[in-house]
């Protein structure tokens, strides 16, 4: 049997090793585009900085794919024709009996005049980058206030620019963070001379050539560089082409056995929407590198022949800002502002921490957590495992199974009698 | 266990399947051929997710740079210096056979109480 894998990032790969291991008779075929073993784009900043070698931002050799019998093809994959299970790549076409896509995402494009003028610029490979140190200027503007834009506008603080980070939203980082933990973000954020626009409605690229600045809301502001900051999209195209069930968010739509629409073909990482069933309607994109990971090794494991679940998304976002951590643990906070039947406990489980807990029917789901970074992998577990607070209590209350799992102990920090009735 | 007056040592367990690993973004965390779990510093970032994800709280921020437990490269000195001998260097299937012990006790005890019951209910 022919297993092809689109895609050599962190989904794909871990997809095309899990399948190998799985069924070791499987011929499996991995494309890339860029012809590169897998590589962290975590560590591009420090190799274009020079201060690490080219071979450590590999985390994969050439060598490795061959010693596990997957056959490694530098090419681009231009279509799927599924009703006669091929592959279209640029060098003709490939039969397939099982497909996995990991297709990954980009930067998503504003809808407004003035894109192309020199000086406006996304930022998700080194190229970006380069580009960006390379027009570095005193004013620049920073659109979206998501965990990149944002530490996109500390790192040019540091570089001495003036920046301003606009956002859509009346709060910054509105889909991570409640407006309660924006504010304090917001106010670091000031402190540390960043000025934030909230509520804005971005018209206008001004200038000719390059750019000079931007409207917002018919005031215009003069920049010599702007960000474009606005967060990802997944490359689901491949797949709308071949007719296959595009999600509300514009995902390849996949269920927790990472199948498509089509049973033969998979899919994992940042060009998936999985569709969630606590609350049956909303569906989440999680693109992050663990989810790339974890839903990589259930597709190659599924498209092997062994079914593996994967219905749960490592959603952990940590933002830091100086000293101060914001982090964003389960639900996104957009998707639970709307919902009606989720608790809210806000407490202080230890000093200069800020917490929310967001529970659904005695369960929790969410955490939101401002100031010094503390341990939460306990806390992880038990959303993970969809534990009732209930048993949390029971559990801690439990002296012998404490004694035998000492670090379920560390759920006392959060879970003090006071604070969660119940 | 501080209202307790008890004291227990957490430390990386070196599992089976190290989330560390999983979520660390460069690569840096690796769980080598004889299972000990280890930390490239030089490729680390710095973005906390592995310290925040352990299960254990043992991954910790000390001195500038993230550090776990290695062991001691098969000589820990937590080990070596411990007093009591609370704390062991042992092989993972040696130090089974204890908990099996505990567990197994735990699950007679239920029977094993039960017959003392009906034994002092004939004495009577």
């Amino acid at each position: 049997m022919r297993l092809i894998v689109v895609g050599s990032g962190a989904a794909g790969d871990a997809a095309a090793f899990e399948a190998r291991r799985t069924d070791p008779s499987l011929s499996v075929f991995l494309f890339s585009e860029e012809g590169l073993p897998l590589y962290s784009p975590c560590l591009l900043p420090q190799y274009v900085g020079s201060s690490l070698s080219r071979d450590k931002i590999f985390l994969r050799t050439l060598d490795d794919y061959r010693q596990a019998g997957i056959e490694f093809v530098h090419d681009r994959v231009t279509g799927i024709r599924h009703q006669d299970r091929k592959i279209l790549t640029e060098s003709g076409d490939v039969r397939f009996d099982r497909a996995i896509l990991a297709l990954g995402s980009r930067p998503r494009s504003l809808p407004i005049e003035g894109r192309d003028r020199t000086g406006f610029f996304c930022l998700k490979s080194v190229k970006d980058g380069e580009a960006i140190l390379r027009h570095l200027a005193t004013r620049v503007a920073v659109i979206g206030s998501g965990n990149i834009g944002i530490e996109a506008a500390l790192a040019l603080r540091t570089h001495g620019c003036e920046v301003t980070l606009f956002e859509a939203e009346a709060t910054v980082n509105p889909l991570f963070f409640p407006p309660l933990f924006s504010h304090l973000i917001q106010e670091t954020l000031e402190s540390e001379g960043v000025e934030v626009i909230t509520g804005a409605r971005i018209t206008e690229i001004l200038g000719e050539v390059r750019v000079k600045g931007l409207i917002d809301r018919g005031i215009s502001h003069s920049f010599d560089v702007i960000i474009n900051c606005t967060g990802m999209i997944p490359n689901s195209e491949i797949a709308m082409q071949a007719g296959l069930a595009i999600g509300s968010k514009g995902g390849i739509l996949i269920d927790p056995y990472m199948r498509t629409s089509d049973p033969s073909i998979y899919a994992c990482g940042d060009c998936v929407e999985l569709h969630d069933d606590e609350d049956g309607q909303e569906s989440i994109l999680g693109a992050l590198w663990p989810n790339a990971i974890l839903q990589g090794r259930a597709a190659g494991s599924n498209a092997a022949g062994r079914p593996k679940k994967q219905d749960d998304l490592w959603n952990l976002r940590i933002l830091r800002i100086k000293d101060k951590f914001a982090v964003s643990l389960g639900r996104n906070e957009k998707d639970l502002a709307l919902a009606e039947d989720v608790d809210v406990i806000d407490t202080q489980p230890f000093a200069g921490v800020l917490m929310r807990s967001c529970l659904r029917q005695g369960r929790l789901i969410a955490a939101r957590l401002w100031g010094k970074a503390c341990r939460l992998g306990p806390f992880i577990s038990c959303i993970r495992r969809k534990w009732e607070v209930k048993t949390i209590y029971s559990l801690l209350r439990n002296r012998r199974a404490l004694l035998r799992h000492p670090s379920l102990g560390q759920l006392h920090f959060f879970f003090q009698e006071q604070s969660h009735p119940g | 266990m501080e209202r307790e007056g008890l004291d227990i040592p957490i430390f990386c367990q070196h599992c089976e399947e190290p989330i560390c690993r999983d979520v660390c973004p460069v690569g840096a965390l690796s769980k080598g051929s004889d299972g000990v779990v280890r930390i490239d510093t030089e490729r680390c970032v710095g973005c906390w997710s592995c310290s925040i994800s352990c299960p254990y709280g043992a991954i910790s921020f000390y001195d500038g740079r993230f550090r776990v437990c290695d062991l001691c490269d098969g000589d820990p000195k937590c080990a070596r210096w411990c007093p009591t001998g609370a704390i062991q260097f042992v092989e993972a299937s040696l130090a089974d056979i204890p908990r099996r012990r505990v567990a197994a006790e735990s699950l007679a005890k239920p029977k094993i109480e039960a017959r003392a019951g009906t034994m002092t209910e004939l004495k009577k």
